[in-house]
């Protein structure tokens, strides 16, 4: 595996970002941000906040409406096609909709992750792929403890199964910066907290920067060390967790509108 | 004032219209009234214009009576150069859709407004598929006969063209409407539009693909039937000449043959497509 040689250096750097969607929602709010290489950052925030947007502007999965974003030095803003595709290469992303392409193996889904750095047409299927490329895939299946599924169809395996084999793909990409949103939202308690030690662990281990969105309060505070939190597309919080007190964590989901806490409640 | 005000009970909020329960009945807008209006003005006028002539419609049941007494009993002595004909049919349909199919995916996925390359590409194909579409099949039999001459292979070039015209829509219409979140997904691994159309968006279609393929295949082979009426091969060729020879009892073989393809094809095409879906799918779900 690469060893990212940045370590300390700023990997993403966000200055007055603002998105606001072709509906007319304004998701962010001026946003200043940065995360160092190896940093692992907890996001937070109500639903809507705008945790998902901000992480895909990361990448430009969501174009910017204006500031500016570099991550791993790619002016992300202004990158060309290639460019583009460079960088997203070397960031990882776990998706809040798992999004494998259901009616293809696990395998197949897994082999997808190469495509950026092997872009064989070879690739496209988990049959044709070449052999480094499967025999990576059927590893990573190992390591999320799902290569006995590697035949089946992606839609058979359950929600949570769903999402470890979209880590296994995340894993496939070799990524230098991971985007998690919401890893463990389809999982039970036990598979989240498996699920989280095998994100925090791999992170760790290969010193990559991870940003990952959370809503369970206890994971961010057993896993989290720096907090940012989003409330209505501003940039709230961004401290350590230590710093934290539960009230203001809490504080987070109860906001002014009257809708929010309607909504908060009914999901308990 | 909104007259609905009248009948709302609730008195003290009125001014809260987006609370208000939508009427049961809101009179349709002039334009519809309008082109309702058009259409049946149209119908009448035709109606008007055909000058229908009573005496010849009276002598209708007589003419089809004389078809049905010289239809049985089906003439079988032609069977087996009709059989042959029939077998020529069935294979212009297969090739020409084969054919079409295969020029079909892409043309969809340049002309799908989320995969095409370009927007002016997505138009201008968009535009083609169209026109393609708007040309009836037999007009392009025409077509084509004048240009490679009598014969199976204008039937096949007539059919492609037509199943491009169909299938090429229908594709790129599955195509807009693939999930995004897998395509976004293999967007974010840095892979290529053609890598992303080739692993997420065309294992979506692929079924969906699978069955508008066969109902095209169902479709060329009942338009196939009657191509060789203008001379682009297949069993109409002979159909024609029955009938102006007055060889009604020909005329039904043919008939009852095309009957029976036609419904084979059809059995086969939903025998496919049941295997396709699935048995979870077919499960009784309501
Ligand atoms: N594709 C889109 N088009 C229009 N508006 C969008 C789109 N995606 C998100 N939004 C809006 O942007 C705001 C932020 O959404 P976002 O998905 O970033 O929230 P989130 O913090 O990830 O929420 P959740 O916790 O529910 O995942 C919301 O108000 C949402 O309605
Ligand atoms: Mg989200």
């Amino acid at each position: 595996m690469p060893q990212s040689d940045t370590t300390g250096s700023q990997v993403i750097r966000v200055a007055g970002l603002n998105k606001v969607y072709s509906t007319g929602t304004q998701a962010l709010k001026d946003i200043n941000f940065t995360a160092t290489a190896g940093e692992t950052v907890v996001l937070l925030g109500a639903n809507g906040s705008g945790k998902s947007t901000l992480q895909k502007c990361f990448n430009r999965l969501v174009e910017p409406t204006s500031g500016t974003v570099k991550v791993l030095d790619t002016d992300v803003t202004s990158a060309n096609k290639q460019q583009l595709k460079t960088l997203r290469r070397q960031v990882g992303m776990v998706h809040q909709r798992i999004n494998l392409v259901r009616e293809l193996s696990v395998l197949t889904n897994v082999v997808h992750g190469a495509l950026g750095r092997a872009p064989s047409p070879r690739n496209w299927l988990g049959a044709t792929a070449k052999p480094e490329q499967r025999d990576e895939a059927m590893e990573a299946l190992h390591r999320v403890g799902l290569a006995h599924t590697a035949g089946k169809r992606a839609e058979q395996l359950s929600g949570g199964q769903q999402q470890r084999v979209a880590i296994a793909r995340m894993l496939m990409q070799r990524p230098k910066i991971v985007l998690a949103d919401e890893p463990v939202a389809a999982l039970d308690p036990h598979a989240g907290r498996a699920v989280m030690d095998m994100l925090w662990e791999i992170t760790e281990e290969q010193n990559l920067t991870l940003v990952c969105t959370l809503h369970q309060l206890e994971l961010a505070r057993a896993y989290g060390s720096r907090i940012v939190a989003l409330r209505e597309g501003h940039l709230d919080i961004d401290t350590h967790i230590s710093q934290l007190a539960d009230r203001q964590l809490e504080g987070l989901y109860t906001s002014n509108s009257t809708e929010q806490v309607v909504l908060e409640g009914a999901g308990r | 004032m909104n007259p609905l005000d009248a009948t709302t009970t609730a008195g003290s909020d009125i001014d809260q219209t987006a609370d208000e329960l939508p009427p049961r009945f809101t009179f349709p807008k002039w334009t519809s009234v309008a082109i309702g209006l058009f259409l049946l003005a149209l119908a009448i006028n035709g109606l008007i214009r055909m000058d229908i002539s009573w005496e010849r419609m009276a002598e209708g049941p007589a003419n089809i009576w004389d078809f049905v007494t010289g239809a049985f009993p089906p003439n079988l002595e032609r069977a087996p150069n009709l059989a042959e004909a029939m077998l020529e049919t069935l294979e212009m349909a297969l090739i020409g859709t084969a054919i079409g199919v295969v020029l079909s995916v892409p043309a969809a996925v340049l002309a799908a407004q989320n995969t095409t390359p370009f927007g002016p590409v997505g138009v201008a194909m968009r535009f083609m598929l169209t026109v393609l579409r708007s040309i009836p099949e037999l007009v392009w039999a025409l077509i084509f006969v004048m240009a490679v001459g009598l014969g199976p292979l204008a039937g096949i070039f007539a059919i492609a063209v037509d199943v491009v015209g169909f299938a090429g829509r229908f594709f790129a219409e599955r195509i807009e409407e693939v999930e995004r979140g897998p395509i976004d997904a293999l967007r974010s691994t840095g892979a290529t539009g053609i890598a992303v159309v080739a692993s997420a968006v065309m294992p979506a279609s692929f079924a969906s693909f699978t069955a508008t393929s066969l109902y095209c295949l169902e479709k060329a082979i009942r338009g196939a039937t009657i191509l060789g009426m203008v001379g682009a091969g297949g069993i109409g060729m002979e159909l024609t000449p029955a009938f102006t020879l007055r060889q009604f009892d020909t005329a039904l073989t043919i008939i009852l043959m095309i009957l029976v393809v036609v419904f084979l094809a059809e059995q086969l095409s939903s025998l496919v497509r049941r295997k396709m879906l699935g048995s979870d799918q077919l499960q009784r779900a309501v």
